[in-house]
């Protein structure tokens, strides 16, 4: 299947680390280069990645510095291994990058007697990523394409991470006909730019509204179901995700519709409540592209995330990672 | 902006004469995409009558309930009918966000929003935000039933 350049977009070809810039869509495909820790954790923090694209970036660093660790002791490469885990932990609060890391130094311990640890850890790192991983989102991808009706109209929020596509096209190979409706997603419209962008480029039926619109689209009708994804799960079922994923669901239990997330399992926390709220700058609301849209002297209050209590999804669609 | 205490929530475009009303000294202003009357307009008469306004993206609404930040909602009827009242898009939102959470909702008169083309939704301030190739649907209204509005004017 023909996967969307957000499906995967993080590559690591020799000692550089291609990272899609997804600020510059629709108006570039743009890769970072990266070829030190800092620039990955840079690219991360600045949300040049985000979502799932975080997620392989802390993979493939690590795979990164082990390239470039050769001649170091394994001592030293695991020193190495721990300082990325720290750096990446302290990037951003709502995502599990403590999960994460905690799971590649897993990887790197189980290889650490081996003469060729180096090595072991990278070729154990490429099978998770590839059959551990990808292989699963497939699978996922899959299960929610079959919960889908033929003649649906599903409504989604920001940006699965290439995943929308492959769920559409799994049900055009069911010969079922569906239409998404995709929210803006403000203030970054991953809505906008990213996933109306990647479904219509891939040839299927998406139509653009504001985040004001949900209750809209809901009560006159137009909403079947409702497929988001998620950033951090707890082990109760909450899950978090890009702000307004919250409102979505409220709205989608008023008006009896069907709502489907896409999540990691995770068992690290008990509930949504202990997930941690990114609360980022003003400006990231006030402006755009560096010009200032509100008036001198306005405030603004920007949380990244909101939580969705378990008892308003209809049914998580999950990943085990392990 | 850190906010910590409980706060009135704005989300439409009021009436002159509501802000003379408000006396709470910052409020929750949600920005009203795709024209941003919020942002614009109805931050600027705010600072005018030395109100603090605190802009909120359409989709943060229930967030803010949710951690109890909001003390009320105020949303702009343009004209009644029977049991509904004809309201700028997102009020729906704002009013069964309101209900959940069990914070009150007051329903004023207010002023015409600005007309926004379906196109509009393609931009912010004037700047391309994603392809001219994608579909977009705008509406400019909707339904409010009244039995989720606790009160009729008044600020």
């Amino acid at each position: 299947m023909k996967e969307s350049v957000l499906f995967w977009p993080v590559h690591l070809r020799g000692r550089t680390l291609y990272i899609l810039d997804e600020t510059k869509i629709p108006q570039r495909i743009v890769y970072l280069k990266v070829r030190h820790y800092h620039q990955a954790i840079d690219a991360v923090v600045t949300m040049k990645t985000r979502a799932f694209g975080q997620f392989l970036t802390v993979c493939y660093t690590f795979m990164l510095e082990m390239q470039k660790a050769e001649g170091l002791s394994v001592a030293a490469q695991m020193c190495l291994l721990e300082r990325v885990a720290t750096a990446f932990n302290r990037s951003r609060p709502t995502f599990p990058f403590e999960e994460v890391t905690g799971m590649v130094l897993g990887v790197a311990r189980k290889v650490s007697g081996s003469p060729r640890f180096r090595q072991d850890f990278i070729s154990a790192m490429n099978g998770f990523l590839e059959q551990g991983i990808r292989q699963k989102r497939y699978q996922r991808a899959q299960e929610a394409a079959a919960l889908i009706k033929d003649g649906a109209t599903v409504l989604t929020h920001c940006n699965v991470s290439g995943e929308l596509p492959l769920v559409a096209e799994f049900c055009r190979k069911a010969k079922k006909k569906i239409r998404f409706l995709a929210t803006e997603t403000r203030p970054y419209f991953q809505g906008a730019r990213l996933t109306a962008w990647e479904l219509k480029r891939e040839g299927f039926d998406v139509t653009l509204i504001p985040d004001n619109a949900a209750a809209k689209v809901m009560s006159d009708g137009d909403v079947d179901c409702v497929l988001v994804g998620s950033d951090r799960s707890a082990a109760n079922g909450d899950f978090a995700n890009k702000i307004g994923t919250y409102q979505i669901a409220l709205l989608a239990r008023h008006f009896g519709i069907p709502f489907y997330v896409l999540v990691q399992s995770s068992d690290k926390l008990n509930s949504g409540r202990q997930i941690p709220i990114e609360v980022r700058r003003d400006e990231e609301i006030l402006c755009f592209a560096g010009r200032r849209l509100a008036p001198e002297g306005a405030a603004a209050f920007y949380p990244g995330f909101d939580v969705v209590p378990h008892r308003w999804v209809t049914k998580h669609i999950a990943i085990h990672a392990r | 902006m850190l906010v910590k205490e409980q706060i009135p929530l704005i989300f439409g475009v009021p009436q002159e004469d509501f802000y003379a009303q408000l006396k709470a000294k910052k409020v929750f202003v949600a920005e009203l995409r795709p024209a941003l009357e919020g942002m614009k307009d109805v931050a600027k008469e705010l600072i005018g009558c030395g109100v603090q306004p605190v802009v909120i993206c359409d989709n943060m609404m229930a967030f803010c309930m949710e951690r109890k930040l909001v003390s009320a909602v105020h949303i702009f009827s343009q004209g009644r009918k029977n049991d509904v009242a004809l309201c700028r898009t997102g009020s729906l939102i704002a009013a069964l966000c309101a209900r959940a959470h069990r914070i009150p909702v007051v329903l004023h008169e207010g002023a015409m929003p600005r007309e926004a083309k379906n196109a509009d939704l393609l931009k912010i301030g004037g700047m391309k935000v994603t392809s001219s190739k994608i579909k977009t649907y705008v509406p400019l209204l909707e339904e409010v039933p009244m039995g989720l509005v606790g009160r009729k004017a008044g600020a």
